[in-house]
């Protein structure tokens, strides 16, 4: 019978919210004040396991359940304190549970004795079964004087309930929405086991109080009248049982041995359960079964979003293809337009549909902290925002060991002990926050901790001892560079290996899931003042960014993941050109040496842009691509737009192309192969050096030490003076027409990207000289935390440069400036963005933006 | 074979299909080229937003002539799983749809090529001419 898988499916899907109930409500209730709503729900949640795990003769979770529910019975009549110790054992117990329910099938063959012990030492002094009954006489009591009528349902599983498509969870939850459970019975006395449990029929049978009629008791529940007896009120407990037990009997009296009652549900607690006033009567009993979701199988959805993506690629063919006709027929525009707005909103809610908060991975960090750091003997405290962000379910799913990862290690290596706090004049116990928020169509999460920092000697110091870095580059090596050491293979600054953290799978590993799935990780830290681990990630997987390149009139995808820049060489530039060692090209790129490959030779096809004699006859456009530590150029045709592709699996007939990672279907509804960066390195055989682990100690190229971070661009204004920023700062350089600068009052602006763009000269506002503009085109830098708002008008680009020597901020000292460098002997200003901003559009840092007056 | 049989036309040649592989026959495809795929296949073109991976059955049957790329028109078959990749073939042009009776066929004759053995599977005698029934199964299988 299939059904009957069902019926157990659900089961273990209810009970696992349960158990989650249960585990979650503990947490809060460690430490805190007793929390009678809390430990309320705890008790339902353990009374609901052990009601439903009763129809699947499931003895092993009932005795456990119901050991439990004794305990809270008694923490609930406040007859017994909840401590630390006992919590503990209740969550091993909840654990234990958990697993017995994941693993249903065997779980009758799994010792629960230790646990149980472990709990009646609580209860122990206590005659628990007595007192139980009494409590059940209570609640009957209680109920009765409150008007209820008392009642007694038999039903039969399958004859019954199956045949009507209820399943037993269904109606036992029927049964408690109109009234109160008093007893409910099993009979499984002929049943030996899990496999068995459908093979007979079963009948249940429960006792119950409730202010409806018996007709309307078989209007609710749907079943026939005759099922149901109205029992004397006057009855006492045992009369109940034995009620129950002689029905049992009767059932089974073909000479089978009868066990007692296996199990004994009683539902204590008028306040807390959902009793039905009279003046509520539920006149239409079917609509308690409305549900406001139900369960799709993911495939359906994944058929769904290709479809919605699908959709999407036609409408935007039917878009271009009309363009120009859509004079000829009248009305047409509007019906396209309409259609392009339901695509879009389409495409938006069946995202969703795979979307799930990221509270379903947090929700485990409150157990995990509070094991650890029981086990570290820190005081931690936990808190998450931003639960209810939503990311694509794979996602999620890819999400939980890294995260794991990060939060083990902050409470590991991060927090300090409370005696140390104490004496740094920190609040003894340490927090740990995990934080989700949208920005900018991506997910942040940071995880953060207000430990002891990262030592970035520390990280020096160990990673020259393991020869993942040489002297020389650490001597040239920021702060930022040396902390992103943590992420190289084989580094772990646990000074000595706990089972918390620091078994050797490290960092590395984190990040390499992190970027998996299109995501990257930063770190920050204060030494002394905490860590902060920020991981980005995209909504989805299904659509990434990418960049379309083309290689003999070929059109191929290119992750824009790996990309790091775009270099363009021109014919007869002495600054940038192609230098051979024997056979193999490399191009100097800011005194590194970075090895090239034409994407042309790893596909086979001609390559175009050198003739015979090696010399180039057009421009060359290289693609600085970066897979870890590794850097290498890729040599392309021609360089297109960025496109947001959608990614489709390689067919299996291309499976042993190791240079694509998947396929997409262009806007134009042509098909482009998504280059796989790995693929092609290995295919063009490059060795980086520390490949396999080892080192010579003068590794130069291509080492980590290129962080952008710490390079300078360095261009002019009109007047003469060598001006700099941080690369870090600038989101784009723009060339322009200096025609194109419109004046609007004393400001100028352009258009660019459809948004006004107001322009600043930083001569309008530094200390250097003005001069009149020598030609027509200009360059626009455009900062990155402008918004794209505000552009800085220069004359000329210069180059990049890496910056390593310290800026010389004592005899230059003015506002928009931070100072000086040295660059092949002459003195460049290094230029504050934000300042400059600031001083140019005071406006815009106060919120107000530049337009609003 | 027992059943109707789709014609066509390749490299001259006259081959058959069991009708009940295709999915339907595309005229005048754009597709995709793949550099560094297997030099049976042609390429990928795009189905109504299905990746489609076509095959050059000259080709794999080791004509020298290879199959006409101009207003390249292809048969795509049905998938054998609602998740499998699915395939197509490029073809000179469509003949006919036949019904053929198991006493048209007749074995494959011993003198044909080895390669032409794994990937035929019976001949249909017609009145004037003879047709080669390919076998999907072994033309779509991809070894490693």
């Amino acid at each position: 019978m299939l059904q009957n898988e069902e019926f157990i499916s659900e089961f273990v899907e209810e009970a696992l919210t349960h158990i989650e109930t249960v585990e979650n409500n503990l947490l809060h209730l460690e430490g805190e004040e007793l929390d009678l709503d809390l430990v309320n729900d705890i008790f339902r949640a353990v009374h609901s396991i052990k009601g439903t795990a009763g129809f699947f003769a499931l003895d092993n979770i009932v005795n456990l359940a119901h050991t439990m529910e004794n305990l809270f019975g008694e923490v609930r009549a406040e007859r017994l304190e909840l401590t630390t110790n006992m919590i503990d054992s209740l969550l091993e117990a909840n654990d234990m549970l958990l697993y017995m329910v994941e693993h249903v099938e065997d779980s009758q063959n799994m010792d629960i004795s230790k646990y149980i012990e472990r709990l009646n030492v609580f209860l122990s002094g206590k005659d628990a079964p007595k007192e139980e009954r009494a409590h059940g006489q209570d609640t009957l009591r209680e109920s009765l004087k409150h008007g209820h009528r008392l009642y007694m349902v038999k039903i039969y599983l399958n004859r019954d309930l199956a045949k009507q498509g209820i399943t037993p969870i269904a109606f036992f939850n029927n049964i408690a929405s109109i009234g109160n459970i008093i007893e409910s019975k099993s009979d499984i006395s002929h049943v030996e086991g899990l496999h068995n449990v459908f093979d007979d029929d079963i009948e249940l049978a429960f006792v119950f109080t409730t202010v409806l009629e018996k007709k309307l008791v078989a209007q609710a529940l749907d079943i026939p009248l005759s099922n149901i007896e109205e029992l004397d009120k006057d009855i006492s407990k045992g009369q109940i049982d034995k009620l129950l037990e002689e029905d049992g009997r009767e059932e089974t009296r073909q000479g089978k041995e009868k066990k007692g009652p296996l199990q004994k549900a009683n539902t204590k607690g008028v306040k807390a359960h959902p009793t039905t006033p009279s003046s509520k009567l539920p006149t239409t009993p079917s609509s308690k079964l409305v549900e406001d979701s139900i369960r799709v199988h993911i495939n359906l959805l994944n058929d769904l979003m290709n479809l919605a993506s699908e959709l999407v690629l036609g409408r935007n063919q039917l878009l271009r293809t009309m363009e120009g006709h859509t004079k000829a027929i009248p009305g047409i525009e509007s019906i396209l337009q309409n259609i392009d707005h339901i695509t879009t909103e389409l495409q938006e809610k069946i995202m969703q549909t795979r979307m799930q908060p990221i509270g379903n991975v947090f929700n485990k960090f409150p157990r995990i902290i509070r094991d650890i750091s029981k086990n570290l003997g820190k005081e931690i405290e936990l808190t998450m925002d931003g639960v209810d962000v939503e990311l694509d379910k794979s996602i999620i799913e890819a999400l939980g060991d890294p995260l794991t990862h990060l939060v083990r290690n902050a409470v590991d290596h991060g927090i300090e002990k409370p005696e140390v706090r104490e004496q740094l004049g920190k609040p003894k116990t340490g927090r740990v926050s995990l934080k989700a928020y949208h920005e900018g169509g991506h997910v942040t999460i940071d995880v953060s901790d207000d430990g002891a920092g990262i030592d970035i000697d520390i990280i020096k110091e160990k990673a020259l001892e393991k020869g993942i870095v040489s002297q020389m580059e650490l001597d040239e090596m920021g702060d930022r560079e040396a902390l992103s050491l943590l992420f190289a293979p084989g580094f772990s600054t646990a000074k000595t290996v706990t089972d918390v953290s620091g078994r050797g799978v490290g960092m590395d590993v984190v990040k390499t899931n992190i970027e998996k799935l299109g995501g990257s990780i930063e770190i920050f830290t204060i030494k002394g003042g905490g860590t902060t681990f920020r991981l980005t990630l995209p909504l989805t997987l299904a659509i990434i960014s990418s960049l379309i390149v083309e290689v003999a009139g070929q059109h191929f995808a290119l992750p824009q993941i790996n990309l790091q820049e775009m270099v363009r060489i021109k014919p007869g530039d002495d600054t940038r050109s192609i230098e051979y060692i024997n056979e193999s090209e490399v191009l100097r790129l800011r005194g590194n040496l970075l090895p090239l490959i034409y994407l042309a030779d790893i596909l086979g096809l001609p390559r175009k842009a050198t003739d015979e004699g090696g010399n180039m006859d057009s421009i060359m456009r290289v693609l600085v691509l970066k897979l870890g530590s590794k850097r290498f150029g890729l040599v392309v045709d021609s360089i297109y737009d960025d496109e947001e592709i959608l990614v489709k699996p390689l067919p299996k007939f291309l499976k042993e192309c190791r240079c694509y990672s998947g396929v997409t279907i262009m806007g134009d509804g042509s098909i482009a192969m998504i280059l796989d960066p790995q693929g092609i390195m290995e295919m063009a055989d490059l060795k980086f050096i520390g490949d396999d682990g080892v080192t010579d100690g003068e590794i130069d190229i291509p080492s980590m030490s290129d962080s952008i971070a710490y390079d300078m661009l360095l261009f002019k204004a009109s007047g003469p003076e060598v001006l700099s920023v941080h690369l870090s700062q600038v989101a784009r350089v723009e060339e322009i027409q200096k025609s194109k600068i419109e004046t609007i009052g004393d400001r100028e602006y352009m258009s660019y990207r459809g948004r006004p763009l107001m322009i600043i000269r930083p001569e309008d506002h530094l200390p250097i000289q003005r001069r009149g503009e020598s030609g027509e085109k200009l360059y626009l830098i455009i900062p990155k935390y402008g918004e794209s708002r505000v552009g800085i008008l220069v004359e000329r680009i210069y180059d990049t440069i890496h910056g390593v020597t310290d800026i010389n901020d004592k005899d230059i000292k003015v506002p928009g400036l931070h100072g000086s460098i040295l660059v092949e002997d002459r003195v460049v200003l290094v230029v504050s963005i934000d300042e400059l901003i600031d001083m140019a559009c005071p406006k815009l840092y106060e919120g107000g933006g530049i337009y609003g007056g | 074979m027992e059943g109707k049989v789709l014609t066509f036309y390749l490299c001259d040649r006259l081959f058959g299909i069991d009708i009940t592989m295709v999915k339907e026959i595309n005229r005048n495809i754009k597709y995709t080229p793949v550099p560094r795929s297997r030099d049976y296949i042609v390429g990928l073109f795009n189905m109504r937003g299905q990746v489609v991976t076509l095959f050059d059955i000259g080709k794999r049957l080791e004509y020298e002539e290879g199959c006409n790329k101009n207003r390249p028109t292809c048969i795509t078959l049905k998938p054998k799983t609602p998740d499998a990749d699915l395939v197509g073939f490029l073809i000179d042009r469509p003949g006919d749809v036949l019904e053929v009776g198991d006493h048209e066929c007749e074995p494959l004759p011993a003198n044909i090529s080895a390669v032409e053995a794994k990937f035929l599977k019976e001949v249909i005698k017609k009145d004037t001419e003879l047709i080669m029934l390919i076998d999907t199964e072994e033309i779509f299988q991809h070894e490693l």
